[in-house]
């Protein structure tokens, strides 16, 4: 990998996801990099969610990490990036992406008390 | 208006956060057994205070992104995992401790059984959050803390010795591990981490935008912490007049709420529990949101109580968990006093890890642009990193040696 693309991958990392809509949607939690020893490396996917994130903790946290906030892990394609600053800008939302989910099956409970609807 | 009128924030937090229910314990002990010797760690920490929450909100209206958002993204997963979860376990602790401190008032003035209290006060919280907007929460709970401003009046009638209280300003050492303990509790209670998570991530709710509210964001740092400072003093001071000659050592809240009556009679009494009530309920409110804020951020989850519940379900649970959480904790029969002591000297650990990414990105031209720190800024910012790393280092062999202050 060239210098100026392994910095973008470091620069990547942590960075937070923001959909179409404005919403957040997760963050950069690990990077996808193709390509072979002696050919230039490149970035094909940003990995989101907490079967990413969980990967990273100490192996103690893992098991904790997994039964609070599930294994899902969301692949987004380089193509829908749109725009890489202080936040990554995605192209579509976070549901079409598959991002949403955490947050659909919490809205289901919330949905349950009531006012919630106001 | 918004513009003249919008110091709420700035007051709930520095109420809520400068004057909750470990610093109405700490300065009123410090008071007690010191005089009016350890003024000078409160004015230290009011400083710092003031200097991070102006620098974490200037942060988030630039960059719209509060503290822990930065902090993951600065410091790396690794020790952003570490902050995540000191600060996590204090804000539980701290919460547990104020809203068992709601139940605690609520029991003296009512004489009702204390544990009976509980569930009722944690179910009021929850109730209070649910239903009220973000601006009303700050309202209500800032300006009725503000009732503590009757020990300001209270220190001022008890005529305090000037040229004692003078004394006590200037910053000094004794050779006491009782007195090292208290001073260092004192600026750590004061600089206590989800205090600048709740006021930067109260600014992204607010909507604040550069360059406008840059102004507004300095007057409320400076205005809402510099009279939380100016409560704590005021709290030395009449329990330097009325516990410090007669040699009482308060341990309980009741304590702190005597001092006002005993100045100002059961008025002063009346104005001193409302004050206390809802700047310790509205500690409640910060801690509770602050642990929220910060999961949230830490993950990348919408938050926000500006959005409807359903806007950030995820954040909506995460608080209402918190809130059970604390309650379960205070339930077990624990002392809230005893664990905002705790929390205090357990923050120490989150503290370095906190303001350090705070100060390097506001010191950053490539995030902050023409709002970068200026050179006074940047000095005064790793002047209190150093005072943040002497505390840090101290808090846990002094809480040892000094068994909690208790000699």
């Amino acid at each position: 990998m060239r210098e100026d693309q392994f910095e973008v991958a470091y620069r990547l990392l942590d960075t937070e996801l923001i959909d179409s809509d404005g919403r957040r949607c997760g963050r950069v939690d690990d990077v996808e990099i193709e390509g072979e020893p002696g050919s230039p490396a490149q970035v094909t996917a940003i990995l989101s969610g907490p079967g990413a994130f969980s990967a990273r903790m100490p192996r103690l946290l893992r098991p904790l990490s997994a039964r609070l906030f599930g294994e899902d892990l969301v692949r987004v394609p380089w193509d829908a990036v749109e725009d890489i600053a202080e936040v990554v800008r995605l192209k579509h939302s976070g549901q079409e992406l598959g991002l949403g989910s955490g947050d659909m099956a919490a809205a289901r409970i919330v949905a349950r008390i009531p006012g919630s609807q106001r | 208006m918004r513009k003249y009128l919008g110091v709420a924030l700035g007051v709930l937090s520095a109420i809520g956060g400068f004057v909750d229910i470990g610093d109405l314990v700490f300065t009123t002990s410090a008071g007690a057994l010191f005089g009016y010797q350890l003024i000078w760690a409160v004015i230290l920490s009011v400083l710092g205070i003031v200097v991070f929450a102006e620098m974490s909100g200037r942060v988030a209206t630039v960059t719209k992104r509060p503290v822990f958002s930065i902090v993951r993204q600065r410091m790396g997963f690794g020790l952003a995992l570490v902050t995540l979860i000191g600060s996590e376990i204090v804000n539980i602790l701290t919460l547990a401790a104020e809203a068992g401190g709601v139940a605690l008032v609520i029991s003296l003035l009512f004489n009702v059984s204390y544990p009976a209290l509980l569930a009722p006060a944690f179910l009021c919280l929850a109730l209070v959050i649910w239903i009220t907007p973000f601006e009303w929460i700050e309202r209500i709970f800032g300006y009725l803390g503000l009732g503590l401003v009757v020990y300001l009046v209270a220190a001022i009638n008890l005529h305090p010795n000037l040229g004692d209280a003078a004394g006590g300003l200037v910053p000094h050492l004794q050779s006491s591990a009782t007195y090292l303990y208290f001073a260092v509790g004192l600026v750590a209670a004061g600089l206590m981490p989800y205090e600048v998570y709740f006021y930067s991530s109260g600014t992204v709710e607010e909507g604040w935008k550069a360059p406008g509210d840059l102004r507004l964001n300095r007057i409320n740092a400076i205005l809402g912490f510099g009279l939380g400072g100016i409560l704590s003093i005021s709290l030395i001071a009449v329990a330097a007049q009325v516990f410090h000659p007669i040699g009482v050592q308060p341990e309980f809240l009741g304590t702190t709420m005597l001092g006002a009556q005993a100045s100002l009679g059961t008025a002063g009494l009346v104005l001193a529990s409302v004050g206390i009530l809802f700047a310790v309920g509205g500690a409640a409110i910060d801690t509770c949101f602050s642990g929220a804020y910060t999961l949230a951020q830490f993950l990348g989850w919408e938050w926000g109580k500006y959005r409807h519940p359903q806007g950030a379900p995820r954040f909506t649970i995460t608080w209402m968990v918190l809130l059970g959480l604390g309650l379960v904790i205070v339930s077990t029969g624990v002392d809230p006093v005893i664990v905002t002591e705790y929390a205090v000297i357990g923050s120490v650990v989150a503290l370095p890890l906190t303001y350090l990414p705070v100060l390097l990105i506001a010191s950053d031209p490539k995030y902050m642009g023409e709002h970068v720190n200026g050179g006074f800024a940047r000095a005064v910012g790793w002047f209190y990193m150093g005072v943040i790393a002497i505390v840090a280092v101290a808090a846990l062999p002094l809480l040892v040696i000094t068994n909690a202050g208790s000699g």
